[in-house]
Parts: C-alpha cells; structure tokens; sequence
C-alpha cells in the first residue's frame, strides 16, 4: 500500500459524514493515567497533541508533521512517528491505542487480539459530537479538566457566531477532485452555523459525491468554498480547483484549508469564523 | 538508359559480397544476372537500382549519378521488381498496378492509359478487380510485373521475377521482358534457369563469390568450365530448333570432374 | 493513381466528417445541468457575461474540441503506425505509445515542471511517445511480424506502467496514486481551454506530419525496397510517421490520459472502405476515432453511473473484444 493513500479515507471520510459512527468504544475505567499513548489517527494525533502530556504520547501518525493536513505540525515534530503498521506499535508497548474506526483496520484487530488498550473513535457530524469526542478522548487519558475547557471553548465559540439569518446565502464546498460536503456531514454543520446554505446538502445523492464543474457552476451558489492550498503538490485533484469556468463564476469565493474541518477539534470554530464572515459579505 | 557499374565492391562485415565488379546494361537490351545462391546478384540489382550505395566505385545512369538525377527522378526511370514482393494490404490488383504511377503523378489520362497497358501486357486484366488476397503465386508475381511495368522507365530491373511461375509463364514472362527492350528499355534480370537465360537475354553476367567470372554472350558465357567455376555443376547442352538449351545435370564432387 | 474510386472516398470523408460535427453538436449538448445552448450560444456571441456562455465556452466547448482532437489524433496514428509497420495491430494504446506517453506527462506533472513551465506537459508526452515510437521502430524493421510486436508493447506498457505507478507514488500529492485512473484509462471530463491551447498546436503538427505520408505508405505496401525503389525516402517517412505519432499521442494524453483502441478499431472498421489503401485510410480514420471519441464521452455522461466512467473504460469495452477477434483471425491466417 502506497503512503499517500491511506491520507484520502481519512481526511474524506472524516469531512464527508458518510456514515455514523460510535464515538467511543466501551470505556474501561482508568486505573491509571495511561503514559505510553499511542495514536493511530490524524484526528487523534490533535486532540493528544492538545490534551495529553507530551511525555504521555509514545508515538504520532506520520500525518502528523505534514503542516497541510496537520494543525498540529509545529508541537508533533519532536515526537516519535508510526506509519500505522503493527510492528512499529507492539514494540511501543503501549497502555492505550487510539485508533479511527475506518482507518487502519488491519492493525487495530492485531491489537484487539494482543490485548492493548484501545480506544477507537469515529467522525463527529456536528460541534456537540465534536464536544463529546473531546470530553470522551480526555477522558480516558486521564485529562478530564482538559477536556472540558477545551470542548466548553469550542462551543462557546460557535454559540458566538451572529444569527443565522433566515435567507441565507447558497454555497458549495469544492475540494480537490471535486469531491464536496453534503447534508449530514461536519462541514455541512459548520457551513449552515455560520449562515450558509449548503446546496449539496439538499440533495441526498450527492452527500459525499463529485460533482462536476458544470454542476457546480450551474448551480449558482453565492459563495463557492475551495481548501486550494498555495503550495500544494501539483495533482490532477487541485486542478478542479483551478479550473477557468470556476474562476470566472460571479459567486464570491472562500478558501477554507481542509485541515481545520476534517476533525473534532478547536479549529472548527475559526472555520466557521472564516465562514461567517464570508456568509455576510455574499448576500443572496 | 545505358546503365553502368564501375569498380563496385561491397562488404558486409568482414564478408566482401561484391569485389571489383563493373559490367553496362544497354538500351534495348536484356541483361541476365547468373550465379550461385550468395554470389551477389541481388545486392548487384539493388545497387543497379539506387536501392545501396557500394563501399567503393560508382553506379551511372547515362553517365549521371543516383544524386545528380535525384530520387524521385530516379524512381521515374528505373523500375524495380523486388524478389518474393510482399503485398501487405489486400488491395485490389489494378491498385496495385496502379502503384506503379506514384512516382509521376501526371494526369489522370495518362496514368489509365498507362496502367491498362501494363495490365494488358502482363495479363492481369481478367482479374483486375480481384483483390490481392485470393490470387495464386503465379498470378501475384504477374501481378507486381505489372506494377513494375505500369512506371513505363527506360530501364527495369528484375529480381527472379519467373522462380514462382510454372512453365508456361516463365516462358510468357520472359517473352514479356524481351519485348520490353525491344521497345528500348534496359532490362537486367536475375534468373537462375540457364536455358531461358541462354533463350532469351541478349547477354549474361555470370557472378561467381562476389566476382564477375564471365560477361557476354549467352553461349561465350554458359560454357561448361564457366557454370562449373560458378555452380559446381556439369550441365547437358544442346540445340533445340536452332536454340541452345542448357540443363544442370550432376553436381561436381570436390576433387573434379 | 489516387483516381480509382476518388469519388467514393470523397463521399466517406464527407460523412466521417458529418458524423463527427454531429456528434460534435451532440456533445455541446449533452451535459451535468440542463442548459439553453442555442440561449448560451446567443450570450456568447452578443459577449453577454451570462452563467450559460460560461459554462458552453468554457467546459463544454473545450470537453467537445478536445473530444474531437484526441481521437482525431488516434485514429490517425493508429492508421499511420498501421501502414508504417504493415501491421493492423499497430494502435498506439497497445503497443505501448500511449503508455510512454502517460510517463512523459507524468513526470512532467507531478515534478512541478508544468506549474512553471506549462508546455513542459505536452512536451513531456511527446517526449514519453517518441522515445517508444522510436523503440519500436528500431525493434521491428522491414514489416513487423504480431508476436514481436504484441511482445514490444507488453513490454513497454508495463515498463510504462510501472514506471508510472513509481513516479506517482515518490509525489508528494497525497491525490497522486489515486491519480494513475486517470493516466491509464484517460478522461476529458473538467478539462478547460487552457488544455486545448496547450495540446492542440502539438497535434495539429503532428496531424499534419502524419496525413503527408500517403503516398509512401501505400508505396510501402509492396515492401521497403520497391517503396524506395519508387523514389519514397524510407529514412523520411519513418521520422515523419514517428514525429507525427509522437505530437499527436503525446499531447492527446499530457490532457486526456492514455484512451485505449480508438486506434484500432476505427482503421479496422474502415479500411474495407477504402480498398485497404493504407495513404486513404490515414484523413478517413483521423475523422472515424473523433466520431468515435466524441460517441463515448457522450456515452459517460448519458450513462446513470456517478463518477463518470473514464473515457478508456468505454473505448476498451469496444475495442478488446475487437482486438480478440483480430487476433483470432491473424493467427488463422498464419496457420
């Protein structure tokens, strides 16, 4: 399996809200403060980062240190990585895993079978599930303050956006190969809080669907939403998102990097923030 | 066109095919080319033909060289009628011929004229519009005769055209490339079969490894010391209504007759 | 020499050509959204900056154009190789043309080259296709025989592809490897007029390369040495062919992707029409692959199956089958 690979249903899954998931596994209680925490995920790496004592986290995803996907890149560079794979994870003699429940599957069931402590945690679809998730994480490494400021801080930042206005300005979100956010998804939740509406979310067939160009200039939103990084590696995907008869559409156009959106964590807020602004800026 | 070699060798590798050939081919004239398998009459045609260049020494037509004329000019003038010519597509036989016509790309008129009668003269136009395809070898040699014809150069230059024909049209081929010269095309033909060689070439030029042995008159060349330098072979001659006729008759054991 | 039947090959061009500008037409209309094309179209010469103008300029239009030139370019080269190699197995996609020139555009692509550099993409298609063109040519002189020429594009269609799958999984685009669909199979979807204007002065030169070599290669039907003897330079055509086969391939996939058989099956399908004259077939299959590239990417959007289907999934469903049954009647030809 190709390194990049394992990026895609991790970061598309998690925006996308394709499926509800539990968000946490049946907790044991916690005999101790677990020191040897390792992370199997992207979204977990971020709440450790942010929730655990550095010297409590054993090891980070790869995923980690790369600063476009990462919002943690800066604090994970001095902790050990793990690309997934149970031979780099046994060794670590960890007394907690955490894990997403869609990404690497094969690992976690080793682990079930060798008896390390787990946790796994699924895609949070709204701020609250998001609060939940934080408090849960916390939780269970023994961080419960943590967690509750930071869960409490998250929606008090959303509780602090302006009123939703009751007509409220179309927009669609276009990621790379024009994948987009539909109804019942984080995004789609972050979008209709900070006064948008979201038209892929009306429509059920295209919840975590492509849409085409044509499809989305036809559609006419009001405020076109891309996460086209600057620096990005050239890849067929980010084209879309260059693509002329976008450029050329009269929607007022938001850049929102898919970083802050794909997980449960404190910059969902400055999403939405950035949202809001735009919303009141592109009436319809 | 007086067609001449002068001095020519050739190599391949470490092999010399041909070594210090020279021999003219007149207008009007049939000029055999005989010798053993691998003893250079086909690389000496291709030569003739513009096809090579020879290591050393020169190939003129009407004292001009192949740049002088130019190749297309060449390709108007000198026919060629490759040995087992391949027809790769199934087209139809008066396409083939009509191939022929490509390097001049004159009038219409004129390329129909043209094409009819060399489909006339090789005997071809009862199927002319069969397609390659479904011809016999026979038929597809006469087929590419015609097609060499159909360029109407002043010099035709032949590789085996009679080795796939039964015997009455060998005689009819031969017979065609007499009348040819007689109509003042230069004419130099490979053959391996002495008695039609002996019949109906004006001259021969007997090859022996990559040397020219012998070159003149049929029967000055064709003498039994000339074809067993050149094939190992005794041959039974004779005369047939004022005809020579020539016939391998058992090969020579080393050592000597 | 060209008369016999000139005017029944006028009449097949002429409808190849119709064909082609209906389908063209067609294509404009069929689309993801409903659209008034004759309203847009109306926009668009009035300079009216309406959303239907936008979306006919500049997706509909350049998907149409490209649609068309692509497979103008593989037909023609599938026609030209064909006639080049005396071989009707001779398409691009197969013997591994296309595959190279997916690696050329690649490394172009995914390096960064293209963001700096924009004619680095098509560049580094022709590139990828002449490097195998040429191979090819130097492996198989004087009438290819099919196993060799099957085995050359066995292995450089998976040289290609490996190196492909190599080059795409060392990028740093976490997109990259899902990215290789695209590069094998081919698409025209989301493309815009900026990949027109990148591609098109390519192909067209190589159309032009390829559609001047006629005469040579029906000469080239009696073999090399009567074609030169006929006063055709062999050392031309061979570099005309394969410049004009490296243009058109390798800007058809630096914006399309490698689209499989068009190649093959439209000189197929046609040459019975043209009296199996190969120089005839040449302008005839340039216009059959445009109708028959244009007829498929109509198919994936009409079709009920979202993502659309790549491009090279349509024309493989057509044209394997057709290469099966090619092969079927070669091998009986050999017995």
């Amino acid at each position: 399996m190709s390194i990049p690979r394992r990026r895609i249903p991790s970061l598309v899954l998690a925006v996308a809200g394709l499926v509800a998931a539990s968000t946490a596994a049946p907790a044991q209680a916690p005999v101790a403060k677990p020191q040897r925490i390792v992370s199997l995920n992207l979204c977990a790496d971020e709440l450790l980062v942010h929730l655990a004592d550095r010297d409590a986290i054993a090891s980070l995803t790869y995923l980690a240190r790369d600063a476009r996907g990462s919002t943690v890149a800066r604090e994970a560079a001095g902790i050990p990585i793990n690309h997934g794979l149970a031979e780099e994870i046994v060794p670590l003699k960890p007394d907690l895993v955490i894990a997403g429940v869609f990404t690497t599957r094969n690992t976690v069931s080793l682990l079930k079978k060798l008896g390390v402590p787990l946790l796994e945690i699924g895609i949070a679809h709204s701020p609250e599930e998001a609060a939940a998730q934080i408090r849960t994480v916390a939780e269970r490494i023994g961080e419960p303050a943590r967690g509750e400021r930071l869960a409490s801080d998250l929606l008090a930042d959303f509780a602090r956006l302006p009123p939703v206005p009751a007509n409220r300005p179309t927009a669609v979100v276009v990621r790379p190969n024009g994948f987009t956010a539909g109804g019942g998804s984080m995004v789609d939740a972050v979008m209709t809080r900070a006064g948008l509406d979201n038209i892929a979310g009306r429509n059920p067939a295209d919840r975590m669907g492509q849409l085409s160009v044509e499809q989305i200039v036809i559609a006419r939103p009001d405020v076109l939403i891309t996460d086209a990084e600057p620096g990005a590696p050239p890849s067929l995907a980010q084209e879309v998102l260059r693509h002329p008869a976008l450029a050329a559409m009269p929607a007022r156009k938001i850049s929102v990097p898919g970083r802050l959106w794909a997980c449960a964590g404190p910059e969902l807020a400055q999403a939405a923030a950035i949202l809001a602004a735009g919303a009141r800026e592109a009436k319809p | 066109m007086i067609l001449s070699a002068t001095n020519i060798t050739v190599r391949r590798g470490p092999r010399t095919v041909l070594h210090d050939v020279s021999l003219e081919a007149r207008p009007g004239e049939v000029l055999g080319l005989l010798g053993a398998n691998g003893a250079g009459k086909t690389t000496l045609l291709r030569l003739l033909a513009g096809l090579d260049a020879p290591e050393a020494g020169t190939v003129r037509y009407d004292g001009r060289s192949a740049a002088g004329i130019g190749r297309a000019a060449l390709g108007r003038q000198v026919a060629y009628l490759a040995q087992n010519g391949a027809i790769h597509w199934p087209l139809k036989v008066e396409e083939v011929v009509a191939l022929g016509r490509l390097p001049h790309r004159s009038d219409a008129a004129t390329d129909t004229a043209a094409i009819h009668r060399a489909m006339e003269r090789a005997e071809v136009l009862p199927f002319a519009g069969r397609t390659t395809g479904t011809l016999s070898g026979g038929e597809r040699m006469r087929v590419l005769l015609a097609r060499a014809l159909a360029v109407e150069g002043r010099a035709l230059l032949a590789d085996e055209p009679i080795a796939a024909l039964d015997p009455a049209h060998q005689l009819d081929v031969m017979e065609l490339l007499r009348d040819v010269a007689r109509g003042g095309t230069t004419v130099v033909v490979v053959l391996h079969d002495l008695t039609l060689a002996a019949r109906f070439c004006d001259r021969l030029a007997l090859l022996a490894a990559g040397r020219l042995h012998a070159i003149g008159a049929p029967m000055e060349v064709l003498t039994p010391g000339h074809v067993a330098a050149a094939y190992g072979v005794e041959v039974v001659a004779g005369m047939q209504e004022g005809e020579p006729f020539i016939l391998p008759w058992r090969r020579i054991e080393d050592g000597g007759p | 020499m060209s008369r016999f039947h000139a005017p029944s090959q006028r009449l097949l061009i002429g409808s190849l050509g119709a064909l082609v500008l209906v389908l063209f037409v067609a294509s404009l209309l069929i689309g993801y959204a409903p659209l008034d094309v004759g309203g847009a179209l109306s926009d668009l010469i009035h300079g009216r900056d309406t959303l239907g103008a936008l979306v006919l300029l500049q997706l509909r239009l350049p998907r149409a154009l490209l649609g068309a030139a692509v497979g103008f370019s593989l037909g023609l080269t599938g026609a030209a190789m064909q006639g080049l190699m005396r071989n009707p197995l001779a398409d691009p996609g197969i013997v591994g043309v296309s595959g190279a020139a997916a690696l050329g555009a690649v490394l172009a692509f995914y390096s960064g080259l293209a963001n700096v550099f924009a004619l680095a993409l098509p560049l580094g298609g022709l590139a990828g296709a002449a490097i195998a063109t040429a191979l090819l040519l130097a492996l198989a002189r004087n009438g290819t025989g099919t196993s060799l020429l099957i085995l050359a594009g066995v292995a450089l269609n998976s040289l290609a592809g490996a190196l492909t799958a190599l080059a795409l999984n060392l990028s740093p685009s976490p997109y990259a490897t899902l990215e290789i669909v695209f590069w094998l199979m081919g698409s025209l979807a989301d493309r815009s007029l900026d990949h027109v204007a990148l591609a098109l002065p390519f192909m067209a030169l190589g159309w032009v390369l390829m559609l001047r070599i006629g005469h040579g290669l029906d000469a080239l039907t009696l073999g090399e040495d009567t074609a030169a003897s006929m006063g055709i330079s062999l050392k031309g055509l061979r570099l005309s062919a394969t410049g004009g086969a490296a243009a058109a391939v390798g800007a058809s996939v630096a914006v399309a992707g490698a689209i499989g058989f068009v190649g093959l099956v439209v000189p197929h399908l046609l040459r019975p029409l043209v009296g199996h004259r190969p120089g005839r077939l040449l302008l005839a299959s340039g216009f059959g692959g445009a109708a028959l590239t244009l007829a498929a990417d109509c198919a994936v959007r009409l079709a009920p199956i979202r993502p659309e289907l790549k491009l090279g999934v349509v024309t493989a469903l057509i044209g394997a089958p057709f290469f099966l049954a090619l092969l079927w009647r070669l091998r009986r030809e050999a017995e």
